[in-house]
């Protein structure tokens, strides 16, 4: 017997949760929480609102459970939905600014660990990510992290796929020219040796 | 290749992700290259790291607090679709539909049985044209208030009894003494006889009037004539 694809598996998961099956939903949310949340966590920068987005990501898609096209995929269309509820959040914080003390003082501890040395290639990486603009984060998340093709990631952003070849590079480019001095800086400190940033 | 295009190529060159050709050109240039080399290897390291970024994670319970609210929805559903009784139409023909029929028979049956009591309270008009009654002729629409309401309606019919009554009131004027010389009437005989082929817009109007009044003179006689030399 051939090997259930992940698409598959969507889709027998989808057709239960379309039955009513509520243990379906359940196994559903267990396969695509952590994704959607190191996405939106990304976009969000605060875990308590991404949180909130994941959520209602799951009660939308449990709404719209009976209009799921199957000549797509579930994840195209789950990440599509988390997105866009993403982008509105950011636009409504454009309106109103709000300031938070426990984040304020999260950040003061983030400022001080950035002074420092970067340890570790990753932690570094976060941070900069998050400073990149949304739309090429968006792409860089999507691709780099997720690892998903560039044809999803299309399908997800709604723009042509030579758009995301470009926002893509065009983010890693970005983060090159944030990082790669730090990295130099770093190892010259050490001795002049250009040690391997992946082990950094 | 130079070192500006090569640096473009880079973070794709390295994810495997570029043709042939120009791959084959990278390469070529990478191992000349110190400085494009350097940067290759910090792709390398990021491609690497991106995966491993560290891990964000929902916090405890957020499958039950989740499972929680997909009951609230699955309760909303059922109130709205199962429990709730079906919205009615509006406009239900079978129902109405005898209940039509009956008021239309019984609309029917009453103007049928009302019709000879109408007809007899009908107002009774100048019977116009019998020979026993032609006093419509001259007849003012002031007293009557069935002409009143017709005649309010209907200007031109005030207008041609009016002009009725004009011609009424000539025609008794006009004795065999009268003379069609006479400048008080010459305009308005001629206008009266049926001889006159005048072309004038009183004519016309004349011809249009009902009922039609002809008027016929009789030629004055020589008595008469020299009466009315002596007028």
């Amino acid at each position: 017997m051939a090997k259930q694809t992940e698409k598959d598996i969507d889709f027998d998961l989808i057709k239960a949760i379309q039955n009513g099956d509520v243990v379906a939903f359940n196994n559903m949310v267990d396969r695509y929480k952590d994704r959607l949340m190191n996405v939106i966590g990304r976009m969000l920068s605060s875990n308590e609102e991404a949180e909130d987005i994941v959520q209602e990501t799951f009660i939308r898609v449990y709404q719209h459970r009976q209009s799921f096209n199957f000549q797509h995929c579930f994840s195209t269309w789950i990440y599509t939905i988390a997105l866009n509820l993403a982008r509105n959040e950011l636009r409504k914080r454009k309106k109103f600014k709000f300031y938070d003390i426990f984040e304020m003082q999260g950040n003061e501890a983030e400022f001080a660990v950035e002074a420092k040395l970067p340890s570790r290639l990753p932690q570094v990486l976060e941070a900069a990510v998050k400073a990149l603009p949304e739309k090429y984060r968006t792409a860089f998340l999507l691709r780099d992290v997720q690892e998903m093709s560039y044809d999803e990631v299309a399908k997800i952003l709604s723009v042509p796929l030579g758009t995301v070849k470009s926002r893509v590079n065009r983010a890693r480019m970005i983060l090159r020219e944030k990082l790669q001095p730090r990295m130099e800086e770093h190892n010259a400190l050490s001795k002049g040796t250009l040690l391997p940033v992946s082990l950094l | 290749m130079r070192c500006r295009k090569v640096r473009s190529f880079l973070s794709v060159y390295c994810r495997d992700e570029l043709s042939g050709r120009r791959r084959r050109q990278v390469s070529e240039h990478l191992l000349a290259c110190p400085g494009c080399r350097r940067q290759e290897a910090f792709y390398r390291g990021m491609n690497a790291a991106a995966p491993e970024l560290p891990s964000l994670a929902v916090s405890d319970g957020f499958n039950k607090r989740l499972l929680k609210r997909v009951a609230h929805e699955r309760f909303a559903e059922t109130r709205t679709k199962a429990y709730l009784p079906k919205a009615a139409p509006l406009f239900m023909w079978r129902k109405v539909a005898p209940a039509v029929a009956t008021a239309c028979v019984a609309l029917v049956a009453v103007f049928i049985t009302l019709s000879p009591v109408l007809e007899e309270t009908t107002p009774q008009y100048a019977n116009a044209g019998s020979g026993l009654d032609n006093s419509y002729l001259t007849v003012q629409p002031d007293g009557n208030p069935n002409m009143t309401a017709r005649l309010k309606e209907d200007w031109s019919l005030t207008d041609h009894l009016a002009q009725t009554e004009r011609i009424s009131h000539i025609t008794n004027s006009v004795t065999p003494a009268a003379s069609f010389s006479h400048p008080d009437y010459a305009d308005g005989l001629s206008m009266l006889t049926s001889s006159d082929s005048r072309p004038t817009p009183f004519v016309a109007n004349y011809f249009r009037m009902r009922p039609m009044v002809r008027v016929y003179v009789v030629p004055p006689s020589s008595a008469d004539k020299e009466g009315s030399n002596a007028f």
